[in-house]
């Protein structure tokens, strides 16, 4: 044990430190109060003192004072050297802050003994400073665990919000009818998925060359809204294109330079790329941009499967409701929608004209030129139909040659001047067939109105047969008006 | 002895003592010439601890005395304890010097 020993009279001071060492202790001695305290005060001191009370510089129970007011000084221990040895003193020594005291001449027993106390007392003090220590460290690695477990637990707050999200997407998505619908769910939906993330989706255009923006979100959405399908590396390989591709140096042509990361999620449904989802990352922080990522390639996931099976329910329902010949709407469809058109001209008060067209003596074109040739005017006739009327209005394929077409809150005059026009315009029109050009054809053509030819359909339809009857046996080439029921 | 036999020990301290007791005594002397009472305690404290290693019981007394009048604060009362006190202090010298060239020889 390394003890020191103040005291400034020699005989004394020799002794204790004779007496010390003979009992294997590491002992200096110093002749005055001043010395002992910038000893005890310095770096790495002895932890025992023996302090002579009168000293001249300091004093034993003034570098008793002066230590204890430091914490590496409170835990030395202090044993005061006193030839005074009444109780006041006594008490004056452990007022100044010793540990212990001892009189003089000392008895060496009594020296050993209190010597003991104290090594016990500074081995006490030693362990339950490095246990202290090794509980603050503790306390420290208790809080780090209990701040990644906070961090963690936020986490995964987030992540479920955005699985509940993507949830309500997929049920939303399910519940579309077109296209239309589900991009205007994708932009509600994408707002909330990646509030500081601005994005777009984008899907092949008619040529399938370019892609085009059909939603947006966010403060500052991509500034690209139309581009060719080799502007973008995502595109181009058929697979998410973002993080370490960017990094590497791979850029979309598409995407501004200003943005330092995003990504690009290709759309794919049964093995065809539909589009594109595109989203820049602003976050600052590499471990939320990957989050932001992986979530990106999920909602693109999500999306590809849900429009792709709305382009097979958009297929379907045009298969359902056309005429595969012409492209004109069905027989079936035009009686839905007329009878759709009439309770709601009904609710207004207001007209409805439908016209009954027949080709002329189509019967004989297709017994001399063939029904190949027969098709081909049929065909072209549906071109030239839907140029003819609004967009409002539907034209459709009645029956083999014959058409109706219905024309919501058009008055019987306006109905009579479009069949005019039809009638003009297929005379006008020239068929090509393989090398020929065919002869041209004639249109007969009946008009009725809502509500003077008929409250209902049947009765309004019949009208029209009647009037186009009408313009059979009148020679062909002409329109006739139904006559009131 | 509280020495535990050590005689080589005791030899050492009583030629500390022997160095170092002339001039604490002439320092006693001094302050008490001087009248200088604080001075005086503290002389006559040190020589006092000195001599209380060596079990002499009347010089320690002589020292003590001289310490505590000086503590009251009378440095020319104290005269008569210092001449005691150099008295007591010759004679031990002298047993402590036979011891210490005993010894040595």
């Amino acid at each position: 044990m390394r003890i020191l020993v103040a005291e400034d009279e020699p005989v004394s001071r020799r002794l204790l430190e004779s007496t010390l060492r003979r009992w294997e202790h590491n002992v200096e001695a110093v002749a005055d109060g001043t010395k002992a305290l910038e000893i005890l005060a310095g770096v790495d001191p002895p932890k025992l003192a023996i302090l002579d009370w009168m000293m001249p510089g300091l004093n034993g129970a003034e570098i008793c004072r002066a230590l204890r007011k430091t914490d590496r000084g409170r835990s030395l221990y202090l044993l005061l050297l006193s030839s005074k040895a009444s109780k006041e003193d006594a008490i004056e020594c452990l007022d100044a802050g010793a540990d212990d005291f001892i009189s003089k001449p000392f008895d060496p027993a009594e020296l050993r003994a209190r010597v003991s106390v104290g090594i016990r007392l500074v081995g006490l003090r030693m362990e339950l400073e490095a246990r202290m220590k090794e509980l603050a460290e503790r306390t420290a690695q208790l809080q780090q665990a209990n701040e990644r477990l906070t961090l963690w637990g936020k986490e995964l707050e987030q992540r479920n919000s955005e699985i509940n999200l993507l949830g309500e997407m997929g049920g939303l998505l399910q519940s579309c009818n077109t296209s239309a619908e589900a991009y205007a769910a994708t932009q509600a939906f994408a707002r909330r998925l990646f509030p500081e993330d601005p994005g777009a989706l984008f899907v092949f255009g008619e040529s399938r060359q370019t892609v085009e923006a059909v939603a947006v979100w966010g403060e500052t959405p991509p500034e690209e809204r139309v581009f060719a399908l080799d502007d973008c590396w995502a595109l181009r390989r058929g697979r998410v294109h973002g993080g370490a591709d960017i990094e590497a140096g791979l850029r979309c042509r598409h995407v501004a330079a200003g943005h330092a990361a995003y990504v690009c999620v290709p759309m794919t449904a049964h093995g065809a790329t539909l589009g594109l989802l595109h989203i820049l990352l602003t976050a600052s922080d590499s471990e939320q941009r990957e989050a932001r990522q992986s979530l990106g390639v999920r909602v693109g996931e999500h999306l590809g499967l849900a429009l792709a099976k709305l382009k097979m329910q958009e297929a379907l329902q045009h298969l359902s409701v056309r005429d595969p010949l012409t492209g004109l709407f069905n027989r079936r469809y035009m009686e839905e929608s007329l009878e759709r058109e009439l309770r709601r001209a009904e609710r207004l008060g207001k007209s409805l004209g439908i016209l009954m067209l027949d080709i002329d003596h189509f019967k004989r074109f297709n017994d001399t030129l063939g029904h190949d040739a027969g098709d081909s005017l049929l065909r072209e006739l549906g071109n030239l139909l839907p140029r003819q009327i609004r967009s409002s209005d539907i034209a459709s394929r009645y029956g083999g040659e014959e058409f109706c077409i219905v024309l919501p809150e058009a008055s019987a005059e306006t109905t009579r001047q479009r069949a005019e026009e039809i009638r003009e315009a297929a005379n006008g029109m020239r068929v090509q067939h393989g090398q020929q050009v065919l002869d041209a054809v004639t249109l007969s053509l009946g008009v009725a109105t809502f509500p003077q030819n008929g409250r209902t359909r049947d009765a309004l339809m019949k009208s029209a047969d009647l009037a186009l009857y009408r313009a059979k046996s009148e020679g062909r080439n002409r329109v006739c008006v139904a006559e009131s029921p | 002895m509280r020495l535990e036999g050590d005689r080589e020990l005791l030899a050492e301290l009583i030629g500390i003592f022997l160095d170092t007791a002339p001039d604490l005594l002439a320092r006693v002397r001094e302050a008490c010439s001087r009248e200088d009472a604080p001075g005086l305690e503290r002389a006559a404290h040190a020589l006092k601890g000195a001599l209380s290693n060596f079990g002499a019981t009347e010089a320690v007394a002589a020292a003590f005395a001289v310490e505590d009048s000086a503590r009251q604060g009378n440095a020319a009362a104290t005269r008569p304890d210092v001449e005691a006190l150099e008295e007591h202090l010759a004679r031990l010298t002298l047993e402590l010097r036979a011891f210490h060239l005993d010894h040595q020889a």
